[in-house]
């Protein structure tokens, strides 16, 4: 598993919301940054074989997952995203040599930031997905999904501090 | 019709070959028996040693093929005749009748949901079933559906005809019939590659008898993740997941009796690889190796072995004899090893690593191509070409698995090397390839922004209400034109498209459809027709990653759609036009270092360009001069180098002994180098491409190692000497792997059969041999042979383990190991001691790398671009790798490399140009504070300082990943078609609910 942040999923939630607050007809909105080269590819292949995922994950094709400025990050919470997904190729994989190990570095730094602001690091979450791997994108973005649910809506969004 | 090159087999061997030279400028004919190309290849799971995913690598590959302007693509085709000389074929091809009319397939599917025939799919290896019109697989190239006439009940029993009803294309034609082509070919490749060999030679082993026994091609499928099983190793007898898997090695092949006498050479790798891969997706099972001599031969192999030993693989030495039930159920394969020790493994499950031979058909092409056969069956090499790349025939070349088993990088080298030599015939047909004329587009203009809705027959338009995500559209602001298609895609709406584009004055265009992976380049092209500068579109995928992940979430998926619509129209208004860039490349190429590699691939450029060949020592034939006699030609190195020195000089390569490189500097097109000439003095010149090829050298055991220091130990180097007039009536005793195979080491691969050769000629001559080994790795061609016929000339193998590595005693006059048969140690009286040794990086490696920006691999030698796809290319556009300055390997696999560098630099010296990335990084001087981090994080080294202290970003070296401008501390830098505005729009539009 690629997540940082996995000895710290038992943790409750960081940000106050939970799922008891959501409105009955809400649904997890995520974002969901995709290497052009294996991430997308296997996003791609998961349609292509027919694999349901909620469509409430909406794609954001980018060249490299070390190309996913902080910025955006934060500014699809502030947007009003719940989660935010990043997917790159494998350790060792990737097209630019060495973009993922970047993006692994910035996204721990992200969920220091996240904790500090109070947002629960959980809703963002970094998977290696290759180009052929498509049950693992459909099963990455069900679990999130249920992760997320269990963390409510996020509450940046409720108060639109935008 | 020009003059073509006719490549033969669709694999990973043809397509290169087809690749290289169609980017050179030559015509291809590439012809694929099969419905799709992608070959073996394309159905394996995983490759060694990266466990790189297999179609990841190699799909866009097969998409590069099918989309090449100079490669004509004829699938469902064989070569019926090839009448003419080398250099002005005919060639006669029948391509059989797909029953599905190709230009107006869209491959939606809609055909095969309705077809009610099941069959055992091939691509699956019969794992899961496919329909009657099917297409082999979701990344097939061509891809579009074909009907198999063998099945389809309209076609054999005239019922049915659902297909037909069901295609909203008006694809399906049962009445389609075959088509003749004839084609002028001035040379041939052939790269049919293998099949597995019929496992019922051999019934003991149980496959086909008992349920659980499966080949290794079946286990690759097992694995894969789009495979039958979804990438869960489940036994086919119950469908549970096995705890213990038996991996037989060498079943069929090493097996002169009754299956191939020959090493089939991939499969003690993938064998390891599929155990680990098992392993990593059920860590529950227990795999266990039944090997021979396990012949991990190639680069980071051993390494990958050590790691499988570490992850808890078990291994047992001996060859598997039979597999037998064990009445509960499971399975016992029963071994015999070195000792004659039979050994009894209980398994849930065996996987057999099948022998390889030549594909069904080798014969009959053979006749057809006038070639013949080679003992093993595979089709017969020229007897004077070590390589294997020539035929008898002049203009025939073989390149891949056709010459018998290769893994995946020497299958790739071997096809560049093949179109090398084939370009070599095809000066005069070398067509001069422009640059595309990119249309060019004001950017100042108010943008009009275009959508198009496709409905994907029913694909799309089965889920998602696609005339209200059309009405969205068109209310956005700046949309001026919103439409919708059945199949955007398709012949017609292309060329609606492009009218309605003009028409309209639109010069933006979103099209949503499916991914922008495998369509954007289509509609990119549709914006050139209508002159736009192709970079102004966005694709809104609302099928693969829409209605097919949503198909019962009508309204939610409709809901999507329109926000993904949005996001494009809010990218799309804020595209810029990026033009096209070019960077020019004079013809002529710098080989450093003249070897056997640098000296072929001087000799394949020649024809084509100038080419400046440099050398340090004062003679041609570097290390190869030495050998007296090499293998496996068994000719004299001098004589064979002094051969080869004669046709590099009457290919006019301009040769320049005693003369040393100092420096390297610049970029393709563009490199400027110093060298120190034979008088001491320095010259400069420039140059467009730059092949290595400095070679290797050996490993000097330190004083004391292994005897190192007696008077009676020599390396195998020194002994070539003696070799000339060998001598009679004396003793050696050969120790292998000295300096090979340790912590810091792997195999050096040339080793094994060099001292097969040797300890032959020694035991013909008359003299007593031993040879102290850890594995024989006899993987080529005629090296099984070799090592037969060394055993027979009677020369005695004895393995040791590291743990007990012999030792040299009394100046080399004793030897002392421990005989496993027996299990003692024995000392041996001898009159010579030879210590094989490995390679090492030559000196002055270390600095090139720095001068060239080539990192270098785990033991210093030139890393290359793809352990798998790019052997001979670095990730330097502009320097290639030839021989043993990229790995340790045989004189005969460093000539194939050398014509494979030469062929991959023919690409930009044939065009003369090469196109520079448009999507580059820009960096603003004005707010850059020169920190220096994008400098250090650049992968390609292409940002440095300017006289300010300000960051510079060069396009000729940027590749556009962007992780400067995700890094720049002050948001100086952005990615053009990447720009943060572009991206924050998309994200406002699809969080925030609504254009920015």
């Amino acid at each position: 598993m690629a997540d940082s942040s996995k000895g710290k999923e038992k943790k409750k939630t960081t940000d106050g919301a939970t799922g008891g607050d959501a409105p009955k007809d809400w649904n997890p909105r995520i974002v969901g940054f995709l290497c052009n080269w294996c991430s997308y590819t296997g996003a791609d292949l998961a349609g292509v074989s027919r694999l349901q995922y909620t469509p409430e994950f909406i794609p954001i094709r980018v060249m490299c997952s070390g190309s996913v400025d902080v910025a955006y990050i934060l500014k699809a919470f502030l947007e009003g995203a719940d989660g935010v997904l990043i997917g790159g190729c494998h350790l060792g994989d990737c097209h630019y040599l060495n973009g993922n190990y970047k993006a692994r570095r910035r996204v721990a730094v992200v969920k220091e930031v996240m904790e500090g602001v109070g947002l629960d690091p959980r809703r963002l979450h970094l998977e290696w997905i290759s180009a052929s791997e498509s049950g693992k994108f459909a099963k990455t973005v069900s679990t999130f999904d249920e992760t997320l649910r269990q963390l409510g809506p996020n509450p940046l969004a409720k108060e639109r501090l935008l | 019709m020009t003059s073509g090159v006719l490549v033969l087999g669709g694999g990973v061997a043809g397509i290169q070959a087809a690749l290289d030279l169609a980017d050179a400028g030559i015509q291809v004919y590439l012809v694929e028996r099969s419905p799709s190309i992608g070959g073996n290849m394309i159905r394996l799971d995983k490759t060694f040693p990266t466990n790189d995913c297999s179609s990841c690598i190699l799909s866009p590959r097969l998409v590069e093929a099918g989309r090449h302007p100079r490669i004509k693509l004829l699938t469902n085709s064989d070569l019926v005749s090839l009448e003419g000389d080398p250099g002005a074929f005919t060639a006669l091809v029948r391509e059989r009748p797909r029953y599905i009319d190709m230009n107006a397939c869209v491959a939606c599917g809609d055909c095969t949901i309705k077809c009610p025939v099941k069959v055992p799919s091939e691509f699956d290896e019969g794992l899961s079933k496919r329909k009657a019109v099917y297409i082999p697989f979701p990344q097939a190239v061509p891809l579009k559906y074909v009907i198999d006439p063998t099945v389809c009940l309209k076609i054999t029993k005239d019922k049915c005809g659902l297909c037909e009803k069901a295609c909203q294309a008006n694809a399906v034609n049962y009445d389609l019939q075959p088509v003749d082509h004839k084609l002028d070919v001035g040379a041939v490749v052939v790269a049919t590659g293998y099949k597995q060999i019929d496992t019922s030679l051999r019934p003991e082993y149980g496959h086909g008898r008992f349920k659980n026994v499966i080949t290794g091609m079946e286990m690759e499928r097992l694995l894969n993740a789009s495979g039958p099983t979804g990438g869960k190793v489940h036994r086919p007898s119950d469908g549970t997941v096995p705890k213990r898997v038996a991996f037989i090695h060498c079943a069929l092949s090493r097996d002169e009796r009754r299956g191939a006498a020959h090493c089939s050479r991939v499969c003690c790798m993938y064998l390891v690889k599929e155990a680990m891969v098992a392993k990593e997706h059920h860590n529950e099972i227990e795999a266990t190796m039944i090997h021979m001599d396990l012949r991990a031969y190639g680069k980071n192999y051993d390494s990958y072995l050590d790691r499988a030993k570490d992850g808890g693989i078990a291994f047992i030495r001996g060859r598997a004899a039979e597999v037998l039930e064990d009445g509960e159920g499971g399975l016992v394969v029963i071994s015999e090893d070195e000792d004659g020790v039979p050994h009894r493994t209980p398994a849930d499950m065996v996987v057999l690593g099948v022998a390889l031979e030549a594909p069904d058909g080798a014969a009959e092409l053979s006749e057809i191509l006038g070639l013949g056969l080679d003992e093993r069956g595979f089709i017969a090499t020229a007897p004077e070409d070590p390589s294997g790349l020539r035929t008898v025939n002049p203009g025939v070349f073989l390149a891949g698995c056709i010459q018998g088993p290769k893994d995946v990088p020497d299958s790739v080298t071997m096809g560049s090397a093949a179109a090398a030599a084939a370009a070599t015939m095809m000066v005069a047909s070398r067509v001069v390839i422009e640059p595309d004329e990119v249309p060019v587009t004001d950017p100042n203009e108010e943008p009009k922004v275009g959508v198009f809705v496709c409905h994907c027959g029913s694909n799309i338009a089965g889920v998602v209400d696609c005339p209200s995500v059309a009405e969205t559209a068109r209310n956005l602001p700046g949309v001026t034109h919103a439409e919708e298609n059945i199949y955007t895609c398709s012949q017609d709406s292309q060329v609606a498209i492009a009218e309605t584009i003009k028409r309209e004055g639109i010069n933006r265009v979103v099209i949503a459809a499916c991914s922008p992976s495998t369509h954007e380049p289509l509609f990119q092209e549709t914006l050139r027709d209508a002159g736009l500068d192709p970079a102004l579109i966005d694709m809104a995928n609302i099928r693969n990653q829409c209605s097919w992940a949503h198909a019962e979430e009508h309204e939610a998926a409709t809901e999507k759609s329109k926000d993904l619509v949005r996001a494009s129209v809010a990218r799309a208004l804020l595209l810029e036009p990026l033009g096209g860039g070019t960077e020019e490349v004079p013809a002529k190429a710098l080989v450093v270092g003249g070897g056997i590699a640098g000296m072929v691939a001087a000799m394949n450029l020649a024809p084509h360009v100038d080419v400046v060949l440099i050398e340090r020592a004062e003679q041609l034939g570097g290390t190869v001069r030495k050998l007296s006699t090499t293998f496996p030609s068994g000719m004299n190195g001098a004589t064979q180098m002094d051969m080869i020195a004669g046709m590099v000089e009457k290919a006019g390569v301009k040769v320049l002994l005693g003369t040393e490189i100092l420096n390297i500097d610049g970029y393709v097109g563009n490199f400027k180098y110093t060298l120190r000439l034979p008088d001491g003095s320095e010259t400069e010149d420039t140059t467009g491409i730059i092949i290595l090829a400095i070679g290797s050298q050996p490993y000097e055991p330190v004083e004391g190692e292994f005897g190192r220091g007696g008077a009676n130990v020599v390396t195998n180097l020194e002994l070539e000497e003696d070799l000339v007039d060998p001598p009679k009536g004396r003793s050696y005793a050969f120790i292998q792997c000295v300096g090979s195979r340790n912590e810091e080491r792997g195999c050096s691969r040339y080793c094994c059969q060099a001292t097969l050769q040797q300890a032959r000629e020694l035991a013909e001559a008359g003299n007593e041999v031993t040879v102290l080994y850890r594995d024989i790795r006899a993987y080529s061609a005629l090296g099984e042979a070799a090592y037969r016929a060394a055993r027979q000339a009677g020369v005695v193998y004895v393995k040791y383990e590291p743990e007990h590595e012999p030792e040299v005693l009394e100046d080399g006059k004793k030897v002392r190991f421990r005989e496993t048969i027996v299990g003692k140690t024995i000392e041996k009286s001898v009159d010579q001691v030879v210590l094989v040794v490995g390679l090492r990086p030559p000196e002055g490696l270390q600095e090139l790398r720095g001068q060239v920006r080539v990192p270098g691999d785990q033991e210093g030698f030139f890393l290359e671009r793809h352990p798998k796809l790019g052997p001979v290319e670095t990730n330097t556009e502009g320097i290639y790798l030839a021989g043993t300055c990229q790995a340790p390997m045989a004189a005969s696999e460093a000539s194939l490399g050398a014509a494979a560098a030469a062929m991959k630099a023919l690409g930009p010296l044939g065009r003369g140009w090469v196109a520079t990335e448009t999507k580059v990084s820009e960096i603003n001087p004005d707010t850059c504070i020169g920190c220096n981090l994008c400098v250090t994080l650049c992968p390609y080294h292409a940002i440095d300082k300017d006289a300010n202290n300000k960051a510079q970003s060069n396009p000729a070296l940027c590749e556009g990943c962007g992780l400067c401008a995700a890094s720049c501390p002050t948001q100086s830098i952005s990615v053009r078609h990447f720009r943060d505005g572009q991206l924050r729009a998309q994200l406002h539009a699809l969080v925030g609910g609504g254009s920015e």
